[in-house]
């Protein structure tokens, strides 16, 4: 799996006990949207909840403080969009606290276990602590530890985060180097105005990077996709042979079965679909919040300039990513998740 | 938000209007509307132009979620000096929902015609010096209708 977690394209902080599948509302300013796991998008308001399935989104004068029912806190920035998901993590359930897009303060307290930080890209490892999340919006993602520490891992390599320290990660790419950060907060506009600079001075190289990441994801999604396949094809098989012991009066042989293997292997099952789920709502957000705003970069930029074979190579390569978007990882969403 | 707080003000405007008249009805959007819109487009008016625009916006084949990105798109116009010179609406008429296919059509297009257009929206086809652009608008009851997709050019 870790071949495959993407560098920052999508900050997805996976906690055991700190972050609860559930998170009251207990501040708004601005705008503040919800769009939950039905489809269905509402403004936010103090007293709402945050479910698991649904996403926050920010406008650039909003502000949401969450509170998961630990007590800890969830401070999503102006110009992000933040979901709470689930993944299976060794054989067990999770709620994904991820940032596709802005900035997303962490605080934890009154853990009960130390919680783990997954992201489709890195690995963070908390021990009670605050920090913040980064995500750019050229998939690239910053983490900024205030207290505590954080252990950071990408492509197979780690670096441990202390108070007052920072680490930059490049999409698909180890962590970076760890930098001192004193006094002043990290602004996140300033670094993601860089990156969107970045972005349109190679658009080409920007491009091909956010593809290569975006099928990473669509792969994971078809892993676990076919997995889920495959037990419900051995379900099949076992359910049938269970049937077959009941004909034939071999009553306790059937239980011990359906005990045994049948049950677990449905719960298993489960959770295949539950992980194929996340990869493909994790792709379809950085489809729709990543790669959407770099085309409106792009468009509004040459617009005037349309012939520019930078846009034209942009275009092509473009719709061919969305056309592979399409039809790969359709098979694993639902017209709510649009 | 600017469009959020425009919609609090036609909002207020639209109370006072309906318990005036008793009544009121959305109308599609006509030529003045499109006008108004080309007219802000070709000032470089971004912030109109943003908070005349829907919530979730479509941009050719791109479906736009985030209010960043909108904003973004209205920006980016008026930073490149875009207009659109020498205007002329070529048609304008209900939208049907075939008109997706101008869109391209895929899936998430044809989710986005069920589920954010409004009823009674208007397609719009300009023609300009520089190729055909689409518009959609949204119904109007109060004389200011809210832009929900741009195309083209074509």
């Amino acid at each position: 799996m870790k071949k495959a977690l993407l560098a920052a394209l999508l900050i997805a902080a996976v906690c055991l006990p700190a972050i609860s599948q559930e998170s009251d509302v207990i501040y708004i300013e601005g705008w503040v949207d919800l769009k939950d796991s039905s489809g269905e998008i509402y403004e936010l308001f103090i007293g709402d909840r945050v479910l698991q399935g649904d996403s926050v989104i920010t406008g650039d004068d909003g502000v949401a403080e969450l509170e998961p029912e630990n007590g800890s806190r969830i401070i999503v920035k102006p110009g992000t969009v933040f979901s709470i998901r689930e993944q299976s993590v060794n054989g067990k359930k999770y709620p994904v606290a991820s940032t596709t897009l802005g900035q997303v303060a962490f605080k934890f307290n009154r853990m009960t276990q130390e919680p783990l930080i997954s992201t489709p890209a890195t690995v963070m490892g908390v021990r009670g602590t605050e920090f913040t999340v980064y995500a750019g919006a050229d998939g690239s993602s910053m983490i900024v530890v205030d207290s505590g520490a954080v252990e950071v891992t990408s492509a197979g390599e780690s670096v441990l985060l202390e108070p007052q320290q920072g680490v930059e990660v490049s999409p698909g790419k180890a962590p970076g180097e760890i930098f001192p950060v004193m006094g002043k907060a990290v602004d996140f506009s300033d670094w993601n105005n860089g990156k969107i600079d970045s972005m349109m001075d190679n658009p080409a190289d920007a491009l091909s990077k956010l593809a290569a990441r975006l099928d990473e994801m669509i792969l994971d999604a078809e892993k676990w996709g076919d997995l889920h396949q495959q037990s419900i094809a051995e379900l099949e098989a076992f359910r049938e042979t269970r049937s077959a012991l009941f004909e034939e009066e071999k009553d306790e042989e059937a239980r011990a079965l359906h005990t045994d293997i049948i049950r677990p292997l449905e719960i298993t099952s489960l959770r295949y679909v539950m992980n194929y789920r996340y990869y493909a709502l994790s792709a379809l957000s950085m489809r729709q919040h990543i790669l959407s705003g770099f085309y409106v970069r792009m468009k509004s930029a040459y617009i005037t300039d349309r012939e520019n074979p930078v846009y034209s190579a942009f275009l092509e390569n473009y719709q061919i990513i969305l056309a592979d978007f399409e039809q790969r990882l359709a098979p694993y969403l639902v017209e709510a998740d649009y | 938000m600017k469009n959020r707080k425009l919609t609090i003000i036609f909002g207020a405007v639209l109370t006072v209007t309906v318990l005036l008249s008793g009544c009121a009805t959305l109308r599609p959007a006509d030529e003045g509307q499109i006008l108004e819109i080309i007219e802000l487009i070709n000032t470089g008016d971004s912030e109109n132009l943003f908070g005349r625009s829907s919530d979730i916006f479509l941009l050719d084949t791109e479906i736009l979620y985030s209010p960043e990105n909108v904003k973004s798109f209205w920006e980016g116009l008026a930073e490149s000096g875009f207009k659109l010179q020498n205007p002329v609406i070529e048609s304008y008429r209900l939208l049907l929902p075939t008109d997706r296919q101008l869109f391209g059509g895929g899936r998430e297009i044809e989710i986005f015609f069920s589920k954010y257009i409004p009823e009674q929206a208007s397609l719009f086809k300009i023609g300009t010096s520089s190729g055909t652009y689409i518009f959609i608008l949204g119904p109007s009851d109060i004389g200011k209708s809210i832009i929900t997709a741009w195309g083209g050019p074509y």
